[in-house]
């Protein structure tokens, strides 16, 4: 009996401060769509997390940044999940950040950046979408 | 990668051939008994500690004291932590890895898993993935799970010693009365002792606890968050592995678990023949009419299914 497969999506905020209200809002909308979120908070290295997408063998890492932690945190999962040969993990990035920034996320790899306002079924389509193009 | 490769990369430790493995046998891949077959030879090593308890009496954090004293010895660590499924959606929020992340380093393998239906308050693929961890060269491996006292022991099938976490004010001495984990659990611990005058509580577990075939269940008073009664906890868990050891209670226990794991896998493909019967339906149409009872229309499926099962099976 072959059961259908679940998407596991890690959600976690990279850097020192702030408040994870809109990643606990994704996270329930994810759960409520029939993925499992591993939830790691706030307060995150990107060592912590990329060690963390790997154990776990998520198909997506979800990051939440605020107060411009994006041009560096980012780049910096990014490098490391290329280090350790997961690349095949995708990364989308939810937060307040310029446009111009979100052509540069993007020309890193990150596969999707969304701004205040996106609808959280905007973001389980997008991740059930990128999960099946595999 | 083909299945010996997939078998050495495990055996090396590769974290992301483990993980991988994990779920696919979480997803019930094609061919994993395969690999698993190939594995099992190198199982058997490691020490299994089961953890549960109701939500919020402080599991993860005394677990997260756990990890940080086995690190400190050098042990290699496998750590599970399961949180259960949504029933309506099938999916789930994971946030046991979260209250751990301060402990965790290369050598300690941390899995999150949801009960995908399961009942109990495990996984139906635990044991494979106890197994995975177990053939990496974890030398112990830590299953937390939820638990609440009446329902939720079936974790006792998995493990060599279990801890039962309780914290005071969780309900009357009634409650402790009722059969369920306080009479399979080996260490009881009040946790956040320090909330109450915790002597009667412990009075009142005391008369409740069974004795477990010559083991006498301690009860270990601590308070997580800093510390206390951590030490005292690590010496009745040492103390309750030697107990097991010289007796071979640890042979016996483990050979009771593996029957009941036949018993299980035999049932799983029995039903898995049944449900792909094309007659089933109407078999159950003559039982809804009252034509034969279950337990007939049971045994005609299996006599039906007898010879179709053994051909699955190749010559051992």
């Amino acid at each position: 009996m072959e059961m259908e497969r679940k998407i596991r999506v890690l959600i976690a905020k990279p850097g020192l401060n702030g408040h994870d209200r809109g990643a606990k809002v994704v996270a329930r909308a994810l759960r409520d769509s029939g993925m499992e979120v591993i939830y790691l908070g706030m307060r995150l290295t990107p060592d912590q997390i990329v060690n963390a997408a790997i154990q776990e063998d998520v198909d997506v890492i979800g990051l939440s940044v605020l107060s411009g932690a994006h041009d560096t945190l980012v780049p910096e999962v990014m490098r490391i999940l290329k280090e350790k040969g997961a690349e095949d993990i995708k990364v989308i990035v939810g937060g307040i950040i310029p446009s111009d920034d979100v052509k540069k996320l993007k020309e890193i790899g990150v596969a999707e950046v969304f701004g205040p306002g996106t609808l959280t079924s905007q973001i389980v389509k997008f991740i059930k979408e990128i999960v099946a193009k595999g | 990668m083909n299945e010996i490769e997939i078998v050495n990369k495990v055996l090396s430790g590769d974290n992301r051939v483990i993980a991988k493995l994990i779920s696919s046998i979480e997803n019930q891949a094609p061919n994993i008994n395969e690999v698993l077959m190939k594995l099992y030879p190198y199982t058997g090593n490691a020490y299994i500690i089961g953890i549960t308890g109701a939500t919020g009496v402080g599991k993860s954090t005394l677990i997260n004291n756990l990890i940080n004293h086995y690190k400190s010895q050098g042990l290699r660590l496998g750590v599970i932590c399961i949180d259960p499924s949504s029933p309506i959606t099938g999916g789930a929020i994971l946030g046991d890895r979260l209250r751990l992340i301060n402990s965790i380093d290369e050598r300690v393998f941390i899995r999150s898993m949801a009960t995908r239906g399961c009942k109990g308050g495990i996984s139906k693929s635990l044991r494979d993935v106890i197994r995975v961890l177990d053939a990496s060269g974890k030398e112990l491996i830590i299953i937390e799970t939820i638990g609440v006292s009446q329902v939720d022991f079936e974790i006792v099938n998995y493990v060599d010693t279990l801890l039962l976490v309780i914290m005071p004010y969780m309900g009357d001495e009634i409650q402790l009365m009722k059969a369920g984990l306080l009479e399979v659990a080996d260490i009881v611990v009040i946790n956040k002792a320090d909330l109450t005058n915790s002597e009667d509580m412990v009075l009142a577990i005391r008369e409740n606890l069974n004795s477990n075939n010559g083991w006498k269940v301690p009860i270990v008073k601590t308070i997580a968050i800093n510390g206390f009664g951590i030490q005292e906890l690590i010496n009745k868990i040492n103390e309750h592995k030697n107990y097991l050891l010289t007796t071979n209670e640890i042979g016996k226990r483990r050979k009771d678990r593996i029957k009941e794991e036949i018993l299980e896998e035999i049932s799983n493909i029995v039903k898995q023949n049944i449900l792909d019967d094309e007659n089933f339906d109407e078999i159950v149409k003559k039982v809804f009419e009252r034509e034969i009872t279950p337990n007939f229309a049971a045994q005609l499926l299996i006599k039906k299914h007898k010879f179709s099962i053994s051909n699955n099976c190749s010559d051992v």
